[in-house]
């Protein structure tokens, strides 16, 4: 069967009824993308994969119970990431000083892509400041506009604010992004 | 329609375009490459997308193919129905076991629990025997499944390992064909393993509870550390290495009491073979290996590797000629296929081997 082709509601009712093959179509076609997303918030890709396995085990375990008539990815997304919240809080109560250093929606990231694209983006102090300028809130916001490409309803349901002020957020991170590239002129050399 | 690219924002909820930037796929980047140039306009604008989709996905942290499949699979293997439905059927038991019982499954369901585990508390245990005793209907078989139902296990199958994260906030990276399992409680109550095979711990402190694994003969306490037990019954030789902290390794004896105890340092392992039983140094980088997917052979006896490989690939191994049988390999690969693997080996040890499906035949050259 060509899962592509349904809509969320119909593959849906398939899992519900217990077609393991639908699951794992779901599966293959979020995993890559919610492991990124994971990665924004620890370092440790064992644990996200542990998330990972327990967010759809469960959701299987619901499943009869469970109604999703619009987005599963929007289910699955916001069930991973509260776990993934609430397992990173309970370890770092054990976790060493440096696993404490990071906070959600960690910048590390920014620091690797300094490092790892130091040759090809003529990346200066300004546009860093820029960035870490913005909150956790607005990056987590962007990246789920953009790369997940959830609706302003859905994140504002999942980071748990009204549509309009998040709107107003995501303006303003991006309007901020832009300046400092403008003023910067970080064309050089991006090839 | 063609889609039209005015502003960042445009580029920026394109997928192509981000599986473009970020290298993802290279099938789209013959239509970026032409998109540039018919349109050398909008290149500055482009270019600033790219930048920040460079900054916004940071760290390119991706999770391969091969590992993704790996999930599925531990996913796939826990959507197995419950076995509380069958198990409530054959047996008669009184209404208070099983509306514990009911509460017991719906604990189960807790994220952070798997499916694949199977627990009764003591407790349950213990009104278990009671009517055990008491119904002469029930079979040893069904106080075997009880007793064994107190366990959480995680077990892993040759070819495979698994990360767990334990209650208390441990880590241990159990290698494959090894099975840990724990009581219920663990973290709270107590912090005691069981261990077959091998794993590599990263143990939480908690200066109230110590963390014990039983292995075999050896009992190993630690008070917030890391270190690699390896304990498989195949084996003779059974190792406890220490990698930060301090720990203590006990030796079993057959009757039970602990004949010996010795105290570890960083660096040193407590090996015992052939009922002795001693403290000495070990490599710690190699001996971390197997933890990063690194296959590392060292003067290693060929029946040996023989035996490594067909835990890491979960093949069968068959060996012709006995020449073979005295060769040594040293070598290290790192997340390479074991065809790769067995024909570099070949090279030294001078043989011929051919794969079929999860066998594989060795024979001298």
């Amino acid at each position: 069967m060509d899962y592509k082709k349904l809509t969320d509601e119909q593959i849906w009712k398939l899992i519900s009824m217990g077609d393991r093959t639908a699951f794992g179509f779901v599966f293959k076609t979020f995993v890559k993308e919610f492991f990124k997303y994971g990665c924004k918030f620890t370092k440790d890709k064992a644990l996200i994969e542990d998330v990972i396995q327990d967010t759809f085990v469960s959701l299987w375990k619901s499943k009869e119970k469970v109604k999703i008539e619009k987005s599963i990815k929007f289910y699955l997304i916001t069930a991973f990431r509260r776990e993934l919240i609430r397992r990173i809080s309970a370890e770092r109560k054990f976790d060493t000083i440096e696993d404490c250093a990071d906070t959600y929606f960690i910048e590390h990231s920014y620091i690797d892509l300094l490092v790892q694209h130091q040759s090809s983006i003529q990346m200066n102090e300004d546009l860093t400041h820029a960035l870490s300028q913005l909150t956790a809130r607005q990056r987590e916001a962007i990246y789920l506009k953009y790369f997940v490409e959830l609706s302003y309803e859905e994140i504002a349901e999942t980071l748990d604010m009204q549509v309009p002020s998040l709107y107003n957020l995501i303006m303003k991170a991006m309007k901020a992004l832009k300046l400092s590239m403008k003023n910067e002129k970080l064309l050089v050399n991006l090839k | 329609m063609k889609k039209q690219f005015e502003n960042i924002e445009d580029f920026l909820s394109d997928s192509t375009f981000r599986d473009w930037v970020l290298h993802e796929k290279d099938v789209k980047s013959l239509y970026w490459e032409n998109w540039i140039k018919s349109n050398p306009d909008k290149v500055e604008v482009l270019e600033e997308a790219k930048a920040l989709i460079w900054i916004l996905e940071g760290n390119n942290a991706t999770l391969e193919e091969e590992e993704a499949n790996m999930l599925w699979d531990a996913i796939d293997a826990q959507l197995e129905e419950p076995r509380e439905g069958e198990s409530s059927k054959g047996i008669t038991i009184n209404s208070s076991k099983e509306s514990q019982n009911s509460r017991f499954w719906y604990f189960l369901t807790f994220p952070s629990f798997r499916i694949a585990m199977i627990l009764i508390t003591v407790f349950f245990g213990s009104i278990g025997f009671l009517l055990l005793n008491g119904n002469d209907h029930f079979s040893d078989q069904e106080i075997l499944q009880s007793e064994a139902d107190f366990w959480i296990e995680k077990v892993t199958q040759k070819g495979e390992k698994k990360r767990i994260h334990l209650p208390d906030g441990s880590k241990v990276l159990l290698n494959a064909e090894s099975t840990l399992k724990y009581l219920p409680g663990f973290g709270k109550d107590h912090r005691d393993l069981m261990l077959e095979g091998e794993a590599y711990f990263e143990v939480s402190s908690d200066t109230l509870l110590p963390f014990q694994v039983q292995s075999n003969d050896l009992q190993t306490v630690a008070l917030g550390t890391s270190f690699i037990i390896s304990a498989y019954s195949s084996h003779n030789t059974q190792e406890v290495k220490l990698l930060t902290g301090k720990v203590s390794v006990a030796h079993q004896a057959q009757n039970g009491y602990l004949s010996h105890v010795i105290y570890l340092n960083p660096g040193e392992d407590a090996m015992l073979s052939n009922h002795d039983f001693k403290k000495s140094n070990f490599d710690v980088e190699n001996a971390l290996k197997w933890t990063k997917g690194i296959l590392h052979f060292q003067e290693t006896p060929f029946m040996e590797v023989v035996e490594v490989l067909e835990r890491w690939y979960g093949v069968d191994i068959s060996v012709s000629g006995s020449r073979l049988s005295m060769s040594r390999v040293t070598g290290e690969f790192k997340r390479e296929n074991l065809e790769n693997v067995l024909k570099s080996i070949s090279y030294s040890s001078s043989f011929d081997f051919h794969i079929k499906g999860k066998k594989v035949m060795i024979s001298t050259r």
